[in-house]
């Protein structure tokens, strides 16, 4: 029974990625099908509904059966270990196909586009707001004072309370919260917690002032809307990062005095799985409320213009990965999906990567495991 | 739920990128537009190099080049730490330079409409009618 409930509690990620990206068509902005640029009234043609609505119904075909075949997979593991194994070749299985039905589409609206000449007979400008970086586009970084407080507190309770904590430690957790790995005690391990919970805020203040250095993607069809509905989707997902940012760090915190404190285990699985669950909807409620960029957030309507949008359709290979060594852009909203992605024509936004990568393997060797 | 307008004015440029005028000219001249109908104010500030032309998508060398010109006519002022503003001093004035680059600038125009058989009238209303929608902007 205990065993059900975690399968399901693990499937369910399965379950929201696969709804997330089979409405992904009705969160982009207006401005883009399937990763290619349209003008905005195109997306509301009947031609392009019914493509949404079928896609919508093909991507339910693909996921809700891997679902099915990876959690029954799961159940009949021998070993938690294995039934791991089994849940994550099962997501990058679940994304792959769904990518794939994506790239169906995708090269049918290229087609679509260039025999329709919807975009040849408008004139196509950009649009910028210089004083866009001079607005307060999200909240400040002082709110990840909260996090590093609890910080502060995991590690000097973890210092004061040092004898009472056990002489093997959990290293590594499975899903449902419990210890997978453990590791001797010792001054350097027990600090593991509060090493993590650092790069953590460090993660986390970094993607706060990515997302107001972002590139301003403001929609030449209607300025005033765009911006506003820019801004406001800004603001709100960094509210979001600070919430998620202070959840984790409060999760970790909540696992290492768990350590010296005679916490039940499955008071301290309800109590994650719970914080969990609230930054997971908090995200699903901001795409749906939100839209890409704003696009689904009601404004006002400002005056419409007659230009449309810049066509860098030739940037953005595959509609999703955008290659512009020409611009020096690092951070640009995705085209098909929430959010901010590289731009990959520019070395700085693979040093970044690289430099992240280079970080959790040097705190990992450190730690030596 | 309506977002409210938030307070503060947009500066919003617009680059037509069918234009067979070169972007960073179009960027020149819509910031000294901006200048003209106050919507840039003076010692007001203008987005890095770097951050205009990722806004724009544009390689950073246009929006130097068109900062540059900026700068040398004295509309603009480049610091090290401050950044791009727009000339606080107030506006370079008309001088014995600019009036013979005006000169030069204005007679193939004044020429093409002659050869088109525009009358002195139309195209001096014309300047006028501009004068005015600029000087209406101001309001």
């Amino acid at each position: 029974m205990e065993n059900l409930m975690v399968i399901l509690v693990m499937y369910s990620t399965y379950i929201i990625l696969g709804a997330l990206i089979s409405f992904m068509p009705y969160l982009t902005r207006r401005t883009e099908s399937f990763g290619v640029s349209i003008p905005e009234d195109i997306y509301y043609s009947k031609e392009l509904r019914d493509m949404r609505k079928i896609y919508s119904k093909q991507a339910f075909l693909v996921f809700i059966p891997l679902t099915v075949i990876f959690s029954i997979l799961s159940s009949n593991a021998p070993n938690p270990d294995q039934a791991t194994y089994v849940f994550m070749s099962g997501i990058a299985i679940l994304l792959g196909a769904l990518f794939a039905l994506y790239l169906k589409y995708y090269f049918q609206m290229k087609n679509l586009k260039s025999e329709r000449n919807w975009v040849q007979d408008k004139p196509q400008a950009v649009v910028v707001d210089t004083s866009f970086r001079n607005k307060k586009i999200a909240y400040s970084n002082l709110w990840f004072i909260i996090p590093t407080f609890i910080m502060f507190i995991t590690l000097i309770m973890t210092i004061i309370f040092f004898e009472q904590i056990p002489n093997r430690i959990p290293i590594h957790y499975g899903f449902n919260w419990e210890p997978t790995n453990m590791i001797e005690k010792s001054n350097k391990t027990v600090l593991w917690v509060p090493v993590q919970q650092i790069f953590m805020i460090g993660l986390f203040v970094f993607i706060n002032s990515m997302i107001s250095r972002a590139k301003q993607q403001i929609n030449a069809a209607n300025p005033e809307k765009s911006l506003i509905q820019n801004q406001s989707f800004r603001r709100k997902w960094s509210g979001f990062i600070i919430f998620t940012g202070t959840i984790m760090v409060l999760i970790f915190a909540f696992v290492q005095l768990s350590l010296i404190f005679d916490i039940d285990p499955k008071t301290l699985t309800f109590l994650n799985l719970s914080f969990t669950g609230c930054i997971v909807l908090y995200a699903i409620v901001l795409s749906v409320f939100t839209g890409q960029g704003g696009s689904r957030i009601k404004v006002a309507s400002g005056k419409d213009a007659k230009e449309i949008d810049r066509d860098d359709d030739i940037y953005w290979k595959l509609g999703q990965f955008y290659f512009n060594p020409n611009d020096p852009t690092i951070f640009i909203e995705k085209r098909f999906g929430i959010g901010w992605t590289l731009n990959f024509g520019n070395i700085r936004g693979w040093l970044i990567i690289i430099v992240t990568i280079l970080l959790i393997m040097g705190l990992r060797y450190l730690f030596s495991f | 739920m309506l977002e409210q307008a938030r307070k503060e004015t947009a500066v919003i440029i617009k680059i037509d990128l069918q234009s067979d005028t070169p972007i960073y000219t179009q960027l020149r001249n819509t910031i000294i537009e901006g200048i003209v109908s106050g919507d840039l104010k003076p010692g007001e500030p203008l987005p890095s190099v770097r951050n205009m032309a990722s806004d724009l998508g544009v390689n950073m060398h246009t929006v130097n080049k068109a900062y540059n010109l900026l700068k040398q006519d004295g509309f603009i002022q480049i610091h090290r730490q401050k950044g791009v503003v727009i000339n606080p001093d107030g506006m370079p004035e008309v001088t014995a330079d600019y009036l013979e680059n005006l000169r030069d600038t204005l007679r193939p125009i004044i020429s093409e409409a002659m050869c088109r058989g525009m009358n002195e009238d139309d195209f001096k209303n014309l300047c006028n009618e501009i004068f005015e929608v600029l000087k209406g902007r101001r309001e």
